[in-house]
């Protein structure tokens, strides 16, 4: 059976016999559509098919490893080619006993949508993970202001969240989503004060916000729920956005 | 596949050609061994023969009937096969005859240790 580089870049068996029959015939059409494939397989886990897995590892582990990869740079650890493999693997199983839950119809990509379980196969390897408290700044803060002050003061929700950006991970995440999403300076500004009223218990944020911004209420609304579902597209689309999915302001 | 199924077929077909996937190189030699290691915990009696045929079969990607045609071999002898039920010697010549991917030597070894 010879090997050779299939579109995607993965090593493929190809020719005579058994197995290789069965790849010869995929490569021109089955995997013209990554998408259906990637469903089949998918269905074919969580029927209980083991080779399935195998199947899942081959053709996709790039892109596995990638969310594995981009998991261990959040928890600032580094994983060598032979952690990544075995995690690889895991993974793959993991996916596999999760994968009745997963629809292609949701849109978003096994392993994005199964981030968590990523996240605890990578934290399995790497150990629980915390973020490294920053002793000058924490020196510092004695003497600033209290940081939540800002969210209530004379400044704007927008202008007190660029002030986290710097400092907060998460901050400068959802800073660079929305950049990404193209979401308008006004729908920012709108998306932060909508949600600190609605997670105020306000049960009508639309009618506290609307005269602020000058607008009708039908018109907050809708525009808060443009831009949330941009950002949830985001998440369920690009794996470096994916932790958006998890924060309250989106909820 | 349709609507943001089919957007994401074109994402992960885009990803796919995107640098750092073409990288990826599958390790099946350890593969082949976590799949023996599922096996022989599940106490399969062959669990090397489970995992060499359960790896070929998911390198070709078929399913268990189109596999078991392709091997000539009715469908419950694959499932003994990939269940580890049956001794190396059982294994078809046509799977056999699948050069690369599989190191036989390692799998007719009489000490599994799994």
């Amino acid at each position: 059976m010879d090997r050779h580089e299939g579109e995607d870049g993965h090593e493929r068996a190809a020719g005579g016999g058994a197995a290789g029959a069965g790849a010869a015939g995929r490569d021109g059409d089955r995997r013209d559509d990554d998408g259906d494939d990637l469903a089949v397989v998918m269905r074919r886990l969580a029927e209980g098919d083991e080779a399935a897995v195998v199947t899942l590892y081959e053709r996709y582990g790039g892109p596995i490893a990638a969310a594995v990869q981009r998991v261990a740079r959040q928890r600032r650890g580094r994983i060598d080619r032979d952690d990544l493999d075995g995690i690889v693997f895991e993974v793959c199983f993991e996916l596999a006993s999760v994968a009745g839950a997963w629809s292609p119809d949701g849109g978003a990509l096994p392993w994005v949508w199964a981030r968590r379980r990523v996240a605890n196969v990578v934290d399995r390897v790497l150990g629980q993970w915390a973020e490294p408290l920053d002793e000058a700044r924490l020196a510092a803060a004695g003497a600033e202001p209290d940081p939540a002050a800002a969210w209530v003061g004379e400044g704007t929700m927008l202008s007190a969240f660029a002030s986290l950006v710097p400092n907060l991970a998460s901050a400068r995440l959802l800073s660079e989503a929305l950049d990404e999403a193209r979401i308008s300076s006004r729908d920012r500004e709108l998306l932060f004060e909508y949600a600190y009223e609605k997670h105020s218990g306000n049960t009508s944020p639309a009618a506290t916000v609307a005269p602020e911004f000058g607008m009708r209420e039908v018109s907050v609304r809708q525009a808060f729920r443009r831009a949330r579902q941009r950002l949830l597209g985001l998440a369920a689309c690009d794996e470096r956005f994916a932790p958006l999915a998890d924060l309250p302001l989106l909820a | 596949m349709r609507g943001p199924a089919g957007a994401d077929a074109a994402r992960g077909a885009a990803r796919q050609r995107h640098p750092t996937a073409r990288a990826w190189v599958p390790d099946r030699r350890r593969l082949i061994v976590r799949l023996a290691e599922r096996a022989g915990a599940r106490g399969a009696p062959w669990p090397r023969v489970a995992a060499a045929v359960l790896l070929l079969r998911g390198v070709a990607g078929d399913d268990r009937p189109a596999f078991a045609r392709r091997l000539g071999v009715p469908e419950p002898e694959l499932d003994r096969l990939e269940r580890g039920l049956v001794p190396a010697s059982a294994v078809p010549p046509r799977l056999r005859a699948v050069p690369g991917l599989v190191d036989w030597a390692w799998v007719d070894a009489p000490d599994h240790g799994f």
